[in-house]
């Protein structure tokens, strides 16, 4: 009798463990294709080539966030898609460190000083701007988006550099703006004395677009700088 | 409860990229720490799940053995009965080894998830960013 109680009653036990690993492993490897069919069909590569903060997001947040660890370690072109996204993500945002030289001494001659720090000063600045990254930099920081502003320029900054460099026959390594600007500078795409100031505004934007307090007025004169700079290498024949 | 949910129950949950994500933005000056107590949260509960189960398979060969090499006559063993139960019995010793082999394996997961997670934490602000404009 016994005997009979042990076999029935280790056959369950080893039967229930069959059917647990066999639904675990087939669920886990359903949510795997699942991810990969998800991944190819929102084309992160796409995605990637000229993206916005939302596009980015969604393509991190809501596409590779759902990927499971174990299929992240075991796929190697999941692992891919993830180096992409990171690297547009860095490329978005900006992390090469912009170092400051004779920033605030080499100011070019006539830039406006009036930066004020309230929203009616902010707007009085529009008509003084040359270009339409400016005019919607300005509204995002009037309307308190100092982030966003400071993000746009430095990246409208990057996106000229880079097409102005390239138009030049320069083939961009993987430098980022500061880089970029010291080329530019030395290849007479902009003047001498723009490069400190240029380096200060970086400096700002890269600081707000990593979490750092940034002032108003410091924030707007870093728009305006760029603004310049883009208005000259865009104003360019 | 589905079969699937039942099952995920018993195995673990597999860490997501989303729990990392999670991690990463929390207010938290030690992410890093906090995903090492969840792997060994993991780790514990597959080396658990591997000893109770390499443990019942071997109390049943035990409990039908014993009693054989104790019994005389051999005649009056239920043998087919037996047999089932030993199969069972390997069957649960195998999944206990096939379970000690995969919390062995755990680490590799654990390595490739605090990467993760550093490059998570690099962009931590770029996704704050975008959470709250999605919810704006």
């Amino acid at each position: 009798m016994s005997d009979i109680l042990i076999a029935a009653l280790s056959s369950v036990l080893a039967l229930s463990t069959l059917v647990t690993a066999g639904v675990s492993r087939a669920a886990s490897a359903v949510e795997s294709r699942e991810q990969l069919r998800r991944l190819k069909r929102v084309r992160v590569q796409d995605q990637l080539s000229n993206p916005t903060l939302a596009q980015l997001g969604e393509t991190l947040v809501g596409g590779l966030g759902k990927t499971p660890l174990p299929s992240y370690v075991r796929d190697p072109q999941m692992r891919d898609e993830f180096r992409r996204t990171f690297n547009a993500i860095r490329a978005y945002v900006g992390t090469e460190a912009v170092p400051i030289d004779s920033a605030r001494t080499s100011q070019s001659p006539g830039e406006p000083q009036d930066t004020g720090s309230d929203s009616e000063s902010v707007v009085r600045v529009l008509d003084g701007l040359h270009t339409a990254d400016g005019t919607a930099a300005v509204h995002a920081l009037a309307g308190g988006e100092t982030w966003n502003a400071l993000a746009r320029m430095r990246r409208a900054l990057e996106m000229a550099l880079a097409s102005r460099l390239s138009e030049a026959g320069i083939v961009l390594g993987r430098g980022g703006a500061g880089s970029m600007l010291s080329l530019a500078t030395r290849i007479g795409l902009l003047p001498a004395g723009s490069q400190g100031p240029l380096r200060h505004a970086l400096q700002v934007a890269n600081s707000a677009i990593h979490g750092e307090e940034a002032r108003p007025d410091a924030a707007l004169e870093a728009i305006l700088t760029i603004d310049r700079a883009l208005h000259e290498l865009t104003g360019m024949p | 409860m589905t079969l699937r949910a039942w099952s995920a129950g018993v195995v673990g949950r597999a860490v997501h990229v989303s729990d990392l994500i999670d991690l990463a933005t929390i207010e938290s000056d030690d992410p890093h720490a906090l995903l090492t107590a969840i792997y060994e949260w993991k780790y514990q509960h597959a080396s658990t799940a591997a000893k109770a189960t390499a443990g019942a398979g071997s109390a049943a060969i035990l409990a039908t053995v014993l009693p054989i090499l104790q019994t005389q006559p051999i005649e009056n063993t239920n043998w087919p009965w037996l047999v089932i139960a030993w199969v069972a019995a390997g069957v649960l010793v195998l999944a206990g080894g096939v379970l000690f082999g995969i919390a062995r394996r755990l680490h590799a997961e654990f390595v490739a998830a605090q990467a993760l997670l550093s490059e998570l934490v690099e962009v931590r602000t770029f996704i704050r960013r975008y959470r709250a404009e999605g919810q704006s």
